[in-house]
């Protein structure tokens, strides 16, 4: 067993982990964070796993919990402020792009990603930011105008 | 003009978006329960072969291993399947296609799992394996169970086929062929089993059917319905494929051996070898028209490879069988349609059911004969499409939905027109095509087709509606709300639904085949009109007044001398009182018997059916051979839109799965006679793969049974897709697909043979 | 998974040190290696874990010479300056590698160590002309990419040496380069061919100079020597370029697989090639889709 530091949506924690395990399985399972999904069994196919590491967009399953000692990580949870949701959440259930939303935080978190490094991105920047967020449900279309109606409200905002 | 609504038509917010978005939704594995078990399953690694020994001991050892169960230790019914009674709960002599459950461990945490699964001995004796239906059923071919290969056969006509041919001044006969699908939900099966605090047999599940899973549960444990209870988690999509019991009847029956708490999750590979897949199927068609395009004669041969086991094979056979009409008047028609055990992965249901294998076939032959005629295909689908008077081939009157047909291929030519003047990028070339669609709504004749759901004042009157079928991601239960709401004349926000709950929830019936907001929404119309009866009875009791004198409006109770009481005072007052207002209803499909055709089989047929159309623009490259979507129209005649957002997205999301379908999947074996397993070999659309422009156009012809004249909209947006886009292909380069899917590799290589 | 220890040096001699017995395996990004160890496609009785090694993620350019840390990300090659000036082919081919999520993980080190025949960053490094530093308990040692793939997942690297840089010259004034790839979707897709070629037209007129490399249609990605000595002093025209195009798709070795037959491939590559002659020769104008 391997004892870890993380930072996870702002929580300090120490951590005691087998070094066969993904930050996923550490997530999920240790600390409750379900809303991080798997979806493809762990093969960094589907993006349902998603989460900020020291800020950058990663597949939590292709992150050994042990590569993530010393780093903080955002996950869907760490988004909103209490009942509050993120703006980009409240766009993704007003227009329609959250179905079954198995994928949606994992989906989310790639347009916010996005829309900090790009604040006005074209349909197909937004195509290209989801594309690494299987869903079988929506379609896309309804997520990427989601992801436009984030846009507005965050330079509202700003 | 539609009149004006409370909330009908609006795209209200479902309200599970919170916890979705927020990522606090709990799906079967994020449900938090106490010293849980993992479950575990070991899977045959073999197609076909015999079982001679199961070794569990060696597994039993390991720490943390809780216990292998294996067949034998089943203490009810050994095999199980909704329609035919064929499958092993866990394997007993045989296993008949590669992932069959075998056995399953019970342990203390993952790796004991992991360790126990490779520690069971089983000695197997492979035996010849079969993947294709139509050589399952040669003299010689490897048998998949003792009865033969052939689950099923349907072999409906009507007209006369061969005076048909003998006034046909053209015949062509085409084979297509069409792969098998996986639903590819993003949240794999999954099932937790416990004991709830009064002892019961508790199974949460990921599933379109809780009651029926219920009873499979109970069956191979020995005990009676009403000793298991069922509830229904967040459901991560379901397409037809969670109208599986399996992992249900292992998680209830690990749960009931060990006295545990367990909990399932299917890994994705699982999913793919263990759970329906759309059925792939081979159809042959011979097709006869006049000169002038009229059709005249259609004999279609199909063969359906339905895998191991029947699951619904059979209904899909029947459904299929119905769909190779299309939209069209066909006189005589005759279409023989075979369903055949292998030793593929099972197939069962998946979105359309039936229909996209069909449509298919039956769209791709039109454009072929178009271009024979050298006739426009839109002409000449106009001039064979069905009128309300016509009757399908299984004697059903088509009826005013028809009506729809016109609309909708005007509005295909107007899509056709404009797309067509969109230019290709530098170095493809552009096609557009288009394809119409047929989709019936409801489960067929004969087949049990009702839902009861139950409606309730809370006390502080808001509306509860215990919905008896769950919610599985597609915005039924949005549907179903504001269906109430417009009913009472209350606003959609103080509406709440209850999950499904075997001990308080009515049953409502399976989840599928497009029927639910029709049926659904009729049932809570219903239910309302009893809770308003129930409500005024109330209040004319407490208010010592004649119920004759109290009408209800809008929320209001209202008063001989015209004052208003809203109902939540009535509902604040029945609650001390220890009443509670509510009302259900149950409500079926109509198969009214002076218009249903009684020679069918049962299944057929159906009764009620909705027309729809897609028109799209490819740009292929011509000398790699990849296609790329570009523009889509969708067309449906939805009877009235409920949530317009809702059903759009459920258009979007069946045209961009239909896309998949049409372009990339397929569970297919590979070199080394394994299956494709994984999301890194079965490549669904990503959001890059999608067409810069899709527009959705919605008809609203109503269905007069329906609630306010709702339609089924759930399947037909997949079904017309795959033919556009092999029509539009041929368009643009002039290779026929007859093949799905159309792979770069399939037109490229055909175009450099020429 | 399988059960291994993980250790996470601090130093390169470190990791050096303890991948020295053999029983260890370097990861960085884990994008391929937590794959294919899910699958048990791969064994190992030790993770060493190199992201911590902080020294070896930079992108170097001096005296026309570029150096790339073995450690850099697939998304720092996307978004270099430097690179996009001095080697644009290969900034472009690490923009196609999945998706975001998995490039800002995934390492040009990994690639290279991986010897995917489909690795992204590999026919372009080859028409680069790039060495690799390998580090060892004996010491350093360079070697050219071509030398160090070997098959598929095989490389020339010793059990204890670890992928420390890759380094090539910029690509002269004047050349162009261009890298195709074609999968079997748009989004997240995997080579089912892919071609990096570079040109330079002697003042517009005969080709100078050109450099071509394919990859997934043979063991390893692969220079096309023959291709490449066909258009030495010759105009790029849809004659010429077809012609090259036929002697890259004869010099590849593809497969037959789920993702597509060798027929194909070979096909795909006679069309990529020729396509990107004319490109290159035409206008430049650079893109990484086809």
């Amino acid at each position: 067993m391997l004892t870890i530091e993380i930072t996870v949506n702002g929580t300090y924690q120490q951590i005691q982990t087998a070094p066969n395990r993904s930050l996923l399985d550490l997530l999920r399972d240790d600390l409750g964070l379900t809303g991080v999904k798997d979806a493809c069994g762990q093969e960094g196919e589907c993006g349902a796993c998603t989460v900020l590491l020291d800020g950058k967009l990663v597949n939590s399953c292709l992150v050994l919990a042990a590569q993530a000692d010393g780093r903080e990580v955002t996950t869907i949870e760490g988004l909103q402020q209490l009942e509050r949701l993120h703006p980009i959440q409240q766009a993704f259930v007003e227009a329609g792009a959250v179905q079954c939303g198995y994928c949606t935080p994992g989906a989310i978190l790639s347009a916010y990603d996005l829309l900090m490094h790009t604040p006005h991105p074209s349909d197909e920047q937004i195509r290209e930011a989801l594309s690494g967020n299987l869903c079988r449900c929506t379609g896309y279309t309804k997520m990427v105008a989601a992801v436009h109606h984030a846009e507005k409200e965050l330079s509202h905002a700003s | 003009m539609p009149p004006e609504t409370i909330t009908i038509g609006k795209s209200e917010a479902r309200k599970d978006g919170w916890t979705k978005a927020s990522g606090q939704a709990l799906y079967v594995g994020d449900i938090p329960i106490k010293h849980v078990c993992i479950g575990a399953v070991l899977r045959s690694p073999h197609h076909h072969a015999r079982i001679l020994a199961i070794d569990p001991s060696p597994a039993q050892m390991i720490p943390g291993v809780v216990a292998v169960i294996t067949a034998k230790d089943i203490p009810g019914e050994k095999i199980h399947g909704p329609l035919v009674q064929d499958q092993p709960v866990l394997a007993m002599d045989i296993v008949r296609h590669m992932g069959e459950p075998i056995a399953l461990v019970v342990t203390e945490d993952k790796t004991a799992a992991e360790k126990a699964l490779a520690a069971i001995q089983v000695e197997y004796e492979p035996l010849p394996a079969v993947f294709d239906a139509e050589k399952a059923l040669q003299p010689g071919a490897p048998q998949v169970h003792p009865g033969g290969n052939l689950l099923c056969e349907y072999d409906v006509s009507d007209g006369d086929l061969q005076e048909g041919f003998s006034q046909a001044e053209v015949i062509l006969e085409e084979t297509f062929q069409v792969p098998r699908i996986s639903p590819a939900y993003l949240e794999a099966e999954s099932s937790l089993a416990y004991f709830d605090e009064d002892g019961t047999l508790t199974v949460v599940v990921s599933s379109q059917k809780p009651f029926d899973d219920r009873h499979h549960i109970a069956m191979t444990c020995g005990l009676q319905d009403e000793q298991v209870r069922v509830k229904s988690a967040v459901v991560g999509g379901a397409f037809g494929g969670k109208e599986d019991s399996e992992l249900h009847i292992l998680a209830g029956l690990a749960a009931w051996i060990t006295k545990r708490p367990v909990r399932f999750l299917n890994n994705r590979w699982e999913s793919f070898l263990a759970h329906p897949k759309r059925h792939p199927a081979t159809l042959h068609y011979k097709l006869g028209a006049k000169a002038d395009g009229t059709l005249i004669a259609l004999e279609a041969l199909v063969h359906m490879d339905t895998g191991a086991y029947a699951s619904y094979g059979p209904a899909v056979g029947g459904l299929l069988t119905e769909m190779v009409q299309g939209a069209y008047h066909i006189p005589n028609l005759r279409v023989l349609t075979r369903v055949v055990y292998t030793n593929s992965p099972y197939s069962g249901a998946m979105r359309g059911f039936g229909s996209p294998q069909a449509h298919f076939a039956t769209e791709s032959m039109l454009d072929i004969l178009a271009s024979r005629l050298a006739m426009d295909p839109l002409e000449l689908r106009r001039k064979n499409i069905l009128q309300p008077e016509d009757h399908f081939f299984t004697r059903v009157q088509v009826g005013d939905t028809a009506r729809s047909l016109p609309l909708i291929l005007a509005h295909a030519d107007q899509a056709r027109q404009r797309l067509r003047q969109l230019p290709a990028a530098p170095g493809k070339q552009s096609g557009v095509g288009f394809a119409l669609s047929l989709q019936s709504m409801g489960l067929g004749h004969r087949v049990p087709d009702d839902s009861t759901n139950r409606l309730e004042w809370s006390p502080e009157g808001r509306l509860i509606v215990y919905l008896g079928s769950p919610e599985l991601g597609q915005g039924m239960q949005t549907a179903v709300e504001q269906i109430a709401a417009e009913t009472l004349g209350i606003p959609y926000q103080i509406v709440d639904t209850i999950d499904v709950d075997s001990r308080i929830s009515p049953n409502g019936g399976v989840t599928c085949a497009s029927r639910m907001t029709y049926l659904l929404g009729n049932s809570v119309i219903l239910a309302a009109h009893k809770l308003t009866e129930e409500t005024l009875n109330y209040a004319a009791r407490t208010l010592n007044l004649p119920r004759a004198k109290l009408e209800y409006r809008l929320g209001q109770v209202i008063l001989p001398d015209g004052r208003q009481m809203p109902v939540s005072e009535f509902c604040g007052r029945a609650a001390e009182d220890g009443i509670v207002l509510g009302a259900s209803a149950t409500f079926s499909f109509p198969y009214p018997a002076e218009r249903t055709p009684e020679h069918l089989p049962i299944g057929m047929p159906h009764m009620m059916h909705a027309f729809g159309a897609n028109v799209v623009r490819v740009e292929v490259d011509p000398e790699l051979g990849t296609v790329e979507v570009k523009d889509m129209v969708a067309i449906h005649d939805v009877g009235r839109v409920i949530n317009r957002a809702g059903v759009e997205g459920q258009v979007e999301g069946g045209a961009v799965m239909a896309m998949g379908y049409a372009l990339y999947e397929d569970v297919c074996l590979k070199e080394n006679q394994r299956w494709v397993d994984s999301f890194t070999e079965y490549l669904i659309p990503t959001a890059r793969d999608i067409p810069e422009n899709i527009e959705v156009i919605l008809l609203e012809l109503p269905e007069l049974s329906g609630p306010f004249g709702v339609k089924g909209i759930a399947e037909m947006g997949l079904v017309p897709v795959a033919p556009a886009i092999a029509n539009a292909v041929f368009e643009a380069v002039g290779v026929r697909a007859r093949e799905l899917p159309i792979t770069p590799e399939k037109i490229a290589l055909s175009l450099v043979e020429g | 998974m399988q059960e291994f220890d993980f250790v996470v040096p601090k130093t390169l001699a470190e990791a050096c040190q303890m991948l020295s017995d053999g029983y260890g395996r370097p990861v960085a990004g884990c994008t391929d290696v937590l794959p294919q160890m899910r699958h048990g496609k791969l064994k190992t009785e030790r993770l060493v874990d190199l992201s911590r090694i902080k020294s070896l993620a930079y992108i170097e350019h001096s005296n026309g010479r570029i150096s790339i840390g073995a450690l850099t990300t697939y998304e720092q090659m996307v978004t270099d300056r430097q690179l996009h000036d001095y080697a644009p082919v290969l900034a472009q081919a690490a923009a196609t590698v999945g998706c975001r999520q998995t490039r800002n993980r995934g390492t040009l080190g990994g690639n290279l160590g991986n010897a995917s025949p489909a690795g992204d960053t590999l026919p372009p490094l080859l028409i680069l002309n790039a060495q690799v530093v390998l580090a060892g308990s004996s010491g350093e040692r360079r070697m050219a990419v071509s030398d160090l793939l070997l098959a598929p997942g095989k490389t020339a690297l010793l059990p204890d040496e670890i992928i420390t840089s890759v380094g090539f010259e910029a690509l002269p004034r004047g050349m162009r380069s261009l890298f195709l790839k074609l999968g079997n979707r748009q989004g997240m897709a995997v080579s089912v061919a892919s071609v990096a070629l570079a040109l330079q037209l002697d003042g517009g007129g005969p080709v100078q100079d050109v450099r071509i490399a394919l990859g997934a249609v043979a063991p390893t990605a692969i220079r096309c020597p023959e291709a490449e000595k066909f258009l030495i002093g010759q105009q790029i025209d849809p004659i010429t370029a077809g012609a090259a195009g036929r002697l890259a798709a004869q010099a590849c070795a593809p497969i037959d697989d789920v993702r597509a037959s060798a027929a194909y491939r070979r096909h795909a590559i006679q069309v990529l090639v020729k396509r990107g002659l004319l490109s290159l020769s035409n206008d430049g104008d650079s893109h990484a889709d086809n």
